[in-house]
């Protein structure tokens, strides 16, 4: 069981993150709307993450489709970024803001509520479980431990 | 698409006409006032869509009730139904890009807000690119024109009604994802694969997205290259904090010509009663509108401050109109606080 749990978390974060991220692309300035409507980050600090994170999140994903050896510092890298979300969107729901998530699609849709918020904590939950129970990349090398046993 | 601006151009003409002459309809349980054209802006952009294809029909019946059911004034359904009553046909998408508007040759009416406020809740017609890559734009009831492709992206959702004739069976196609996205997500691949068997930890990846962070952004509508597009956005969510200027300072520099006016009020008020000089920049200008103005006055007395007021002491559009002005242009902007009523009680003490 456990030795399917890393292969399952990495696709699903790998889809969600892509997804995620190509919307963000496709319109940085609708992303960049969406993450001021949450009135947490100054101005140069909001475009920075609008500059950043979509492009983060594309590589993740790619790491999770075709790179498995550093799988494991990608699921620290979601677990860090969906924990990041987790936390803003209850700050949010707490102060009472009706905004957006901004998580996918339009920056009008999609409005957060503890379901938008479960949804995110379920994903940084599979990238801790992930990071968990993945083998360390130097297991997955053909010159690894093995070599330097035979050494 | 050259006919289609000519023809957006009758549309323009055609919705100012019906403007003046319809009856508005009873829309007392929605959130905007039906007498407020800006109410109207998707029966305009529908009508002007119409125009395109060479159709002209009646402005009157499209005041339905039905064609308004949205809090704001028309959804996309509404527009959809008002398009197929006139022979057309409405193919509402949410995830077009820049890219998509550049292969459809057809006009689109995209899903916007206006750039003083964060609600997307105005629609305005896209008839196709000039000569120059610019987006050509009718922003109900009056703004019609080009504006740069970052100034709509700082306003536009991504959503939008593709305008075809009913009988026209080639339906637009829209690729999935644009073809930027498609090269960064290829590039990207392509860099992780080619570096994989060397690849080590957190410190590779933030490398990788740093790289393709850059190239997004140094692209023609990244944020790098489009400061007014990132300065729209961050102007619409955040007051500059704007220096005040008090009324015997605004009316000695008034006399000496060393100020440029600008009235936030809107345009019903401003012709009312304005201050001397004053010209007027509404709150809630249409991104089509803002764009001229702004350009105008990036040109005009280059080298004098520029001075906002409203109505009054409680008014806040002097400070949002100013804020845009001041991240659009970065002339020198002070807010004249005690406003139109202010400058009117000083001249009958004077």
């Amino acid at each position: 069981m456990t030795r399917w749990l890393p292969s399952l978390g990495a696709y699903t974060l790998a889809g969600v993150l892509i997804l995620s991220s190509l919307i963000h692309v496709q319109n940085p300035y609708a992303y960049l709307s969406s993450i001021y409507a949450y009135s947490i980050v100054p101005s140069l600090l909001g475009v920075v993450i609008a500059v950043l994170f979509p492009s983060l999140q594309i590589t993740l994903g790619l790491v999770f489709l075709f790179c498995r050896r550093d799988w494991k510092p990608a699921f620290v890298l979601s677990g860090v970024l969906m924990l990041l979300f987790t936390v803003v969107q209850i700050v949010a729901l707490v102060r009472g803001l009706n905004i957006s998530c901004g998580c996918f699609g339009r920056p009008e849709g999609n409005p957060i509520d503890w379901l938008t918020v479960s949804r995110t904590a379920l994903l940084m939950l599979t990238a801790f479980v992930g990071f968990w129970f993945c083998k360390p990349s130097d297991e997955l090398r053909s010159d690894g431990p093995m070599v330097s046993k035979l050494a | 698409m050259t006919g289609i601006r000519f023809m957006t151009m009758l549309g323009l003409f055609a919705t100012v006409v019906a403007q003046a002459t319809a009856e508005p309809a009873d829309s007392s349980d929605r959130y905007f006032d039906s007498k407020t054209p800006t109410a109207y802006c998707g029966l305009y952009c529908t009508l002007a869509a119409a125009h395109c294809f060479g159709m002209s029909p009646p402005f009157e019946p499209m005041l339905d009730e039905q064609y308004m059911t949205g809090k704001y004034g028309s959804t996309n359904l509404d527009l959809i139904r008002l398009l197929d009553s006139i022979d057309l046909k409405g193919t509402f998408r949410s995830d077009l890009t820049l890219d998509d508007l550049r292969l459809i040759s057809t006009p689109i009416i995209l899903h916007t807000r206006n750039p003083s406020g964060v609600s997307y809740n105005h629609w305005l017609l896209f008839s196709g690119f000039d000569a120059a890559g610019n987006v050509m734009a009718y922003d109900p009831p009056d703004g019609t024109g080009p504006i740069s492709a970052a100034e709509l992206l700082a306003v536009w959702d991504g959503a939008g009604v593709i305008v075809t004739e009913r009988n026209n069976g080639n339906r637009p196609f829209v690729w999935p994802v644009s073809f930027t996205s498609l090269a960064v997500v290829a590039v990207t691949g392509v860099f992780i694969w080619a570096i994989g068997t060397k690849a080590r930890g957190i410190a590779l990846i933030i490398a990788v997205s740093i790289l393709s962070s850059a190239f997004i952004h140094l692209g023609s509508t990244g944020f790098f290259r489009n400061r007014d597009g990132v300065n729209t956005v961050i102007a619409a969510h955040f007051d500059t904090p704007l220096k005040v200027i008090r009324s015997a300072e605004l009316r000695s520099k008034l006399d000496a010509g060393e100020v440029v006016l600008v009235d936030a009020r809107p345009a019903e008020a401003f012709k009312l009663f304005h201050l001397p000089g004053a010209i007027n920049i509404p709150i809630g200008s249409g991104v089509v509108s803002l764009a001229k103005r702004i350009e105008a006055l990036r040109v005009m007395s280059a080298d004098k401050p520029i001075v906002v007021y409203c109505r009054g002491p409680q008014c806040g559009w002097a400070d949002k109109v100013g804020s845009l002005i001041s991240v659009r242009t970065g002339r020198t902007t002070l807010v004249y606080r005690d406003g139109a009523l202010g400058w009117v009680e000083q001249m009958k003490g004077a």
